[in-house]
C-alpha cells in the first residue's frame, strides 16, 4: 500500500511549496559558522581580483582616489555563484536543488551578513554594530601614500553629518566595513563603508608624525632656525597624566644656536630639550622623550574629500 | 592645513610614552634556583644547598633585521620621496614598542639594570638605534683622507666586525667596529656573539670616518630623547597584518629619530644604524671633555645598517597632505583650503573621449567598459576551436552612482540567465554573468569551503526527504497506531546532527517512525 510513487508525489509537493520548504529550513537548519564567515568575506569582495573590481586602468590611474557605490546586484550574483556549489545547472531553474537554495537563501544570507558585519570589529576587539547592507559606498585610493603611510586614518561622514554641522550631536561617523590594501605591497587601498559616504577625511597616522622645525637656513655656517611651540600642562594621575596644550600661549623658540658648531645641521637635542622645558609654566629643568615628542611633532595633516555624486 | 582642533575623532588619538622597556634586554642569561630548608629558629637543617643552573637567551635583532617588513612600520621621509624636507628630522617607526631599548649604546659595565618586571621607571634610557643622515658633500669632505668612504652600504659578515689581527678572515684591518676591544683571542670569539648568531651571518654595513661620525652622532644624553612610544587608536586605520588585526583597538609603536636636518636641494641618504656599546665613539656632551678613550681620528668606524633609504630635498612642498591634495591631478589648493578641484572626476568610471557616441559615453558614465568577449559558439577547424568574438559591456561591483533597486531574481540557474542584451547598442552586458561565474570559481577553488557547503546542502536535502517520508507515514498510519499523537508536530529536520535544539522533537519523530516501520514490516 505504500509505494514509491506517493512518496515521490509528496516530495515534489514539498519542493513546489516554497513557504513550506523555507519554513522547514529556517526552523531547523543553521548555516555553519565557517561557511557564514567565508561568504561574509566574499560579501565584502575579499578574493575578488582587482581586474574584476576595476576593469580598466583608466578608471583608476596612479595617484587617484575614486568614490563608488557597491552594486547590490553584482554582489548578489557573486554570492549566489559561490552558493551554487551542489546545484544542478539547468536552463529551466526548476530543479529541487534550486528550490532548496531558494528556500535556504534568506537564512543563509542573514548569517552571512552577520558574519560580514562582525569581521572588522572582530579584528579590532570591538562590539559588532548592526549593519544595513542596503547601501554600501566607499572609495578606492591608488597612490604611493598607501605604501608609505600604512596607518592613515579614514573618517567617513554622511551628508549632513559632517563635522561642519554646527550642531555637534548631528555629527555621524559611518561604519567602515572593510579597509585594506589590495594585497601586500599594493599601492591600492579599498574601503567599504556602510551607508552613503559624503565626506571622507583622510588624515595622517599619528604614530608616523615627524619632528619638524618651522624654518631652517644655513648660510655659510650661519644658521637661522626657529620653531613655535605650545606649552603643555599635565593634569590627573602623575603616572599617566593627561596633557593639554595651551593653544593661546604660543612660545617662539629661536634655535639659531642650538646646532653644533662642528656640524651646523646637527641639532643639539639635550640643549633643545632644556630650552623647551624652560618655556613651560612653571619652567622645567628638562623634559623627557615623551614630552619632547609631544612638542616637536608636527600636527596631524588631514584632507577632506567630497563625493560629488550626492 | 585645516584646523582639526575641534574634531572629536582627532583629539586624544595619540599618547606619547617615554619608553617601553623590555622585560629583559637581549642577551644570555643564567637562572639559578636554590633551595635550603630551615627550622623554626632559622637554622639551616638541610645538608648544603640544592641548586640548579639554567641558561637561556633572549634573542633579538642585532646587526640586521630578521623580518624587516614586520619590524619597520614606516620611514620618513618615504624612500625616494622628493620635496621640501629641509626642516624635518628623519625617523623610523617600528611596530614593536620595545625595539629601541632591547639593547644599549652604553658599554656593558655602564648599563643601568632594567627595572624588575612589572615595575615602571621614569629614568631616561638611551636608545641603541639612531638614524644617520649623510649626503654627497660628506663624502666630498672626507674622501681625500678616507678614499674608501662611500654611501652605499655593503654586505659583509659578522666576522668582518672583528679586528683582522684577531680574526684573519675579517676585512676590518685595524679600523673600529663593535668588537674593537677584542684584541686577543684567549676566549673563543663566538662568545661575543648572541646565541644563534654565526660568524657567517650577513649584514649590511657602512664604514664611516671617525671624525665625521663624531660630528653628527648623538651624545648619550641626546639618545635618551631620540626615541619614544606612541599608543594610538587603530579604529579608523586599514587592516594591517599583525598590527590592526589582533583584536585590540589600540596599538603601540616606537619611533626613532635622527638629529640632523637634511641637506637642501640634494639627495639625502638615511641609515638606521646600531650604536650598541659604541658609547666611547659618541661625542661628549656639550661643554664636556671626552673621557678616557679617544678614538683615532684617522680610522673608520664600521657600523651595522639595519635599514637604509634615500630621499630628495628638491621640489615643492611634500608630505602626506601635499600628496593627498595632488591626487586626481588636481591643482594644489591655495592657502591649504579644502581642495575643490578634486571633484573633477571622483567617481569610478572611464572618462569618455570627446566626440564619443552618446550611447558609448552614457555607458562609460555608468561605469561600463567595453571588453573583448569570446562567445560559446564558434567554428571547429581540425583540432582547434575558434570562438566567435564580439565586444561586450562589463561593469564591476563598484558603481559611480547609487543603484537602489535590487533587480536580480535569485537563485541564478546559469550565467546565461543574467546575461543582458542591450538593444540600444546591440551589445551584451556580461557584468552579472561574470560576477556569478567568478563567485562559483572562487568557491570551487577553495575546496575546504566547497566541500563543506556541498555536504551541508546534502544534509538539507536528506532532511527534506526524511520529513516527506515522515509526513506520509504519519498520515497513513495515524489511525492504525493509536499511540501516535493526533496532531502531528512539525517534524525535525536537521542538517547538523550535533545541534541541540529540537532534540526532543527529533527523538519523538524517530520513535514514531521506527514504530510505524516495524508495524509495516509485520503487516507484510
Amino acid at each position: 500500500m505504500l509505494s514509491r510513487s506517493p512518496f515521490q508525489r509528496r516530495l515534489n509537493l514539498l519542493y513546489r511549496s516554497p513557504q513550506q520548504l523555507q519554513q522547514e529550513v529556517e526552523d531547523n537548519a543553521e548555516l555553519p559558522a565557517e561557511l557564514a564567515a567565508w561568504l561574509g568575506r566574499l560579501r565584502l569582495l575579499n578574493g575578488v581580483p582587482i581586474n574584476y573590481l576595476v576593469p580598466d586602468e583608466g578608471m583608476l590611474p596612479p595617484e587617484s582616489i575614486r568614490f563608488f557605490y557597491l552594486d547590490p546586484n553584482w554582489a548578489a550574483a557573486l554570492l549566489d555563484g559561490a552558493y551554487s556549489i551542489g546545484r544542478n545547472l539547468t536552463i529551466s531553474g526548476d530543479t529541487n536543488s534550486m528550490a532548496l537554495d531558494r528556500a535556504s537563501a534568506p537564512m543563509t544570507n542573514k548569517h552571512r551578513d552577520l558574519a560580514a558585519a562582525a569581521m572588522r570589529p572582530g579584528l579590532l576587539g570591538q562590539e559588532e554594530p548592526v549593519i544595513d547592507f542596503n547601501t554600501v559606498s566607499g572609495f578606492i585610493l591608488r597612490s604611493s601614500l598607501v605604501q608609505n603611510y600604512p596607518g592613515m586614518g579614514v573618517n567617513p561622514y554622511p551628508l549632513g553629518g559632517t563635522p561642519d554641522n554646527p550642531d555637534p550631536t548631528k555629527v555621524v561617523l559611518l561604519n567602515i566595513l572593510r579597509m585594506e590594501q589590495l594585497g601586500p605591497n599594493s599601492d591600492t587601498l579599498i574601503c567599504l563603508i556602510e551607508g552613503d559616504a559624503y565626506r571622507i577625511d583622510i588624515h595622517e597616522a599619528p604614530e608616523a608624525l615627524h619632528y619638524g622645525l618651522d624654518s631652517y637656513k644655513d648660510e655659510n655656517g650661519q644658521v637661522t632656525s626657529s620653531k613655535t611651540i605650545f606649552p603643555f600642562t599635565k593634569t590627573g594621575n602623575p603616572q599617566h597624566p593627561s596633557v593639554t596644550m595651551d593653544m593661546q600661549n604660543p612660545q617662539f623658540l629661536n634655535l639659531d644656536t642650538y646646532f653644533r658648531t662642528s656640524d651646523p645641521r646637527t641639532l643639539n637635542m639635550s640643549a633643545l630639550a632644556a630650552l623647551i622645558g624652560s618655556k613651560q609654566t612653571p619652567a622645567l629643568a628638562s623634559i623627557d622623550a615623551a614630552e619632547m615628542g609631544f612638542e616637536m611633532t608636527e600636527g596631524v595633516g588631514m584632507v577632506s574629500f567630497y563625493n560629488k555624486q550626492n | 592645513m585645516p584646523d582639526n582642533s575641534n574634531n572629536p575623532q582627532l583629539n586624544e588619538l595619540v599618547s606619547f610614552i617615554q619608553h617601553d622597556l623590555p622585560g629583559l634586554e637581549d642577551g644570555q642569561y643564567q637562572l639559578q634556583v636554590s633551595q635550603e630548608v630551615k627550622d623554626e629558629a632559622g637554622n639551616v637543617v638541610s645538608d648544603g644547598t640544592l641548586s640548579v643552573n639554567y641558561k637561556f637567551a633572549v634573542t633579538g635583532d642585532r646587526f640586521s633585521l630578521a623580518q624587516p617588513a614586520q619590524t619597520i612600520y614606516s620611514v620618513f621621509p618615504a624612500d625616494l620621496a622628493s620635496g621640501k624636507y629641509d626642516a624635518v628630522l628623519p625617523h623610523v617607526v617600528f611596530s614593536k614598542p620595545t625595539f629601541p631599548w632591547t639593547r644599549s649604546p652604553l658599554k656593558a659595565g655602564n648599563v643601568t639594570p632594567l627595572p624588575a618586571p612589572g615595575q615602571d621607571t621614569d629614568a631616561e634610557v638611551p636608545t641603541w638605534l639612531t638614524v644617520l643622515l649623510l649626503d654627497e658633500d660628506d663624502v666630498a669632505n672626507y674622501i681625500g683622507q678616507f678614499p674608501e668612504f662611500s654611501l652605499t652600504p655593503w654586505v659583509g659578515r659578522v666576522s668582518d666586525l672583528f679586528l683582522t689581527s684577531v680574526l684573519p678572515i675579517s676585512t676590518l684591518q685595524d679600523n673600529y667596529s663593535y668588537f674593537y676591544e677584542v684584541t686577543n683571542n684567549d676566549k673563543p670569539l663566538t662568545t661575543y656573539l648572541d646565541p644563534g648568531q654565526q660568524m657567517s651571518d650577513s649584514l649590511q654595513m657602512l664604514d664611516i670616518p671617525v671624525p665625521l661620525f663624531q660630528k653628527i652622532a648623538p651624545t648619550t644624553d641626546d639618545l635618551k630623547l631620540m626615541a619614544h612610544v606612541r599608543r594610538v587608536s587603530l579604529i579608523n586605520k586599514p587592516t594591517m597584518q599583525g598590527i590592526s588585526d589582533q583584536g585590540e583597538p589600540v596599538g603601540s609603536f616606537s619611533i626613532v629619530f635622527g638629529n640632523r636636518v637634511p641637506a637642501s636641494n640634494k639627495k639625502n641618504y638615511a641609515f638606521l644604524v646600531s650604536l650598541e656599546a659604541l658609547q666611547d665613539f659618541l661625542p661628549p656632551a656639550q661643554n664636556q671633555q671626552p673621557s678616557g678613550f679617544n678614538p683615532d681620528q684617522t680610522k673608520m668606524l664600521r657600523i651595522a645598517v639595519l635599514n637604509s633609504w634615500s630621499f630628495f630635498t628638491t621640489g615643492d612642498s611634500a608630505g602626506f597632505v601635499a600628496q593627498l591634495n595632488a591626487l586626481n591631478q588636481a591643482q594644489p589648493p591655495v592657502n591649504h583650503e579644502v581642495n575643490t578641484d578634486l571633484s573633477l572626476v571622483t567617481n569610478l568610471r572611464l572618462p569618455p573621449r570627446t566626440g564619443a557616441l552618446p550611447q558609448v559615453a552614457n555607458a562609460l558614465e555608468m561605469g561600463y567598459v567595453p571588453l573583448n568577449h569570446n562567445l560559446r559558439s564558434g567554428t571547429q577547424t581540425g583540432n582547434t576551436f575558434i570562438p566567435d568574438k564580439t565586444v561586450s559591456w562589463y561593469r564591476g561591483p563598484l558603481l559611480p552612482y547609487k543603484l537602489n533597486k535590487p533587480a536580480l531574481e535569485l537563485p541564478i540557474a546559469s550565467p546565461d540567465q543574467v546575461l543582458v542584451f542591450d538593444p540600444t547598442t546591440g551589445m551584451l552586458d556580461t557584468s552579472y554573468a561574470a560576477a556569478w561565474t567568478l563567485g562559483r570559481q572562487v568557491a570551487l577553488q577553495d575546496t575546504g569551503f566547497s566541500t563543506q557547503l556541498y555536504n551541508w546542502k546534502k544534509g538539507l536535502e536528506l532532511a527534506v526527504l526524511n520529513s516527506a517520508e515522515l509526513q506520509l507515514l504519519t498520515e497513513h498510519f495515524a489511525n492504525v497506531f493509536h499511540a501516535a499523537p493526533r496532531a502531528v508536530p512539525p517534524m525535525a529536520l536537521s542538517a547538523d546532527p550535533s545541534r541541540k535544539r529540537n532534540n526532543n522533537k527529533r527523538q519523538k519523530g524517530n520513535f514514531l517512525r521506527n514504530t510505524l516501520l516495524s508495524l509495516h514490516t509485520q503487516k507484510r
